[in-house]
């Protein structure tokens, strides 16, 4: 009677148990078939990276390339008064058109989301999208800066040149088809006083953030920044040049 | 006695033999968690058929892109070998790299196919910021050039408002506004007449606006110095 018992309930554990392993196990298939609705999917996937990674690569060789150029041509041209010039504008040219990292005096400005506000502290007729940052704002900033007279700019690393596009992506913002996010860190090299002053002053993009509550902070390091450069490359397909 | 000792041994070993078998399913149930979870994370990664297609796209052009540089950087740097080799004149070389650095930054007049947008204050007032926001609807449609009213757009531009009136380049302006872009003429156009696109929503908000694609599109140099002074050039 009492062996029957054990019996029993031992069989009874031992059922709910391979119940459970066959259910996992069941889920997990189900699962994976799920994330992966068709093979299409996971080769377009690998597709992606692998060309990802070539263009990594590649661009890692270039820049190689470019490095080795910059010094056969100062050695190409270290004994030649005329080229030699030439050799400093050519490097002029490449540090305004944003090929080339920079360094030099500038100021730092970081910006924030509004910290204090949540949903219960918004009104009713409040609208949240007053205290984030939006594309807006930073190219508000990004022509202010320019305004004042910066000669290089970056938004979290993104190099800003003429053709640099703002895209609005859901959370995110898309600078130069890169994706960037709160807290910004936007940096500028020109002359830093008139920088700072500019970008300070009352009445200005910067004011009118902070009085949404946007925090935004503006330094100006006694050390150098460094501004990297623009991490594509400039390749006209359909203007030529008036001759 | 000995039966007694007997079913004791008996009942031990059944214990046991329990023990371990629960303890080998619960470890099995453990690990099978384990692997849903972490299936879990990896689907986090998980992209849209198109999105993936549009992500493919875009790095394939880049990386075409990067190949042509290359080629080019690569040719220029055999070229100046030769040069040093041949201890041949070098200005030839360094002068073509300037001239190219210098198209590129727009201080030289172009040309192209693209369009021309005629932009000016209807009910409502065009503003520096909507002026910001066309360019960038350009830039995003791969505009290689681009002018309002002969203003090129270099990297230095600003446009801003001041009593009514536009500064780009310091210069004054004021509307109506002829806007030119360089680039893929169907492409361009298309990108600011589409459903709500630029044309759509800035008639919407009270302008005037109209576009035309032309197959010949020229505009003009920044006519100023571009230089750097805080900048350091070692």
């Amino acid at each position: 009677m009492n062996k029957k018992r054990i019996c029993l309930i031992l069989g009874f554990v031992c059922l709910l148990l391979t119940l459970a392993v066959v259910v996992q196990i069941r889920t997990i298939n189900s699962k994976i078939s799920s994330i992966n609705p068709a093979y299409v999917d996971n080769d377009l996937r690998d597709e992606v990276l692998r060309t990802k990674e070539e263009y990594e690569e590649k661009f890692k060789e270039l820049e190689t390339a470019q490095v080795d150029l910059e010094t056969k041509r100062a050695e190409a041209t270290e004994n030649d008064e005329e080229s030699a010039e030439k050799e400093q504008e050519v490097k002029i040219s490449e540090a305004i058109l944003g090929t080339t990292d920079v360094t030099g005096k500038g100021i730092e400005i970081t910006l924030r989301d509004n910290q204090t506000v949540t949903l219960d502290t918004l009104g009713p007729t409040e609208d949240a999208s007053n205290y984030i940052i939006h594309v807006e704002d930073l190219q508000n900033i990004v022509n202010e800066l320019k305004n004042a007279g910066a000669e290089a700019i970056s938004i979290n690393d993104q190099r800003i040149l003429a053709s640099s596009t703002f895209e609005c992506a859901g959370n995110i913002i898309r600078i130069n088809g890169a994706r960037v996010a709160a807290p910004f860190k936007i940096k500028a090299i020109g002359n830093q006083e008139e920088l700072y002053e500019a970008l300070k002053r009352v009445g200005g993009y910067l004011n009118w953030l902070d009085s949404w509550g946007i925090v935004t902070k503006i330094d100006k390091p006694n050390t150098n920044l460094t501004i990297l450069k623009y991490g594509g490359t400039i390749k006209p397909k359909y203007m030529k040049e008036v001759k | 006695m000995k039966v007694n000792n007997n079913i004791k041994k008996g009942k031990t070993i059944v214990t046991f033999t329990i023990g371990i078998i629960s303890f080998i399913l619960t470890f099995i149930i453990f690990m099978q968690f384990k692997f849903v979870q972490n299936t879990d994370i990896t689907s986090i990664e998980n992209m849209r058929q198109d999105e993936l297609k549009d992500e493919l796209v875009l790095w394939k052009s880049k990386l075409e892109e990067v190949n042509v540089q290359l080629t080019e950087t690569n040719k220029k740097l055999l070229e100046y070998k030769t040069s040093i080799e041949n201890d041949a004149e070098s200005s030839k070389l360094i002068e073509e790299e300037l001239q190219q650095n210098k198209f590129l930054m727009g201080s030289t007049d172009v040309y192209g196919e693209g369009i021309v947008i005629y932009y000016e204050d209807d009910t409502k007032s065009v503003t520096a910021a909507d002026l910001l926001n066309l360019v960038n609807q350009l830039n995003m449609a791969e505009a290689e050039a681009i002018s309002i009213n002969e203003q090129r757009i270099v990297n230095s531009t600003e446009i801003v408002k001041v009593d009514d009136h536009m500064y780009i380049n310091g210069e004054r302006n004021s509307g109506p506004y002829v806007i030119k872009a360089i680039g893929n003429k169907k492409f361009l156009e298309s990108s600011l007449t589409g459903k709500n696109g630029f044309v759509e929503t800035e008639i919407e908000a009270g302008k005037k606006v109209s576009v035309e694609g032309k197959s010949n599109v020229q505009i003009p140099k920044y006519d100023k110095e571009q230089t750097v002074s805080n900048i350091n050039l070692e």
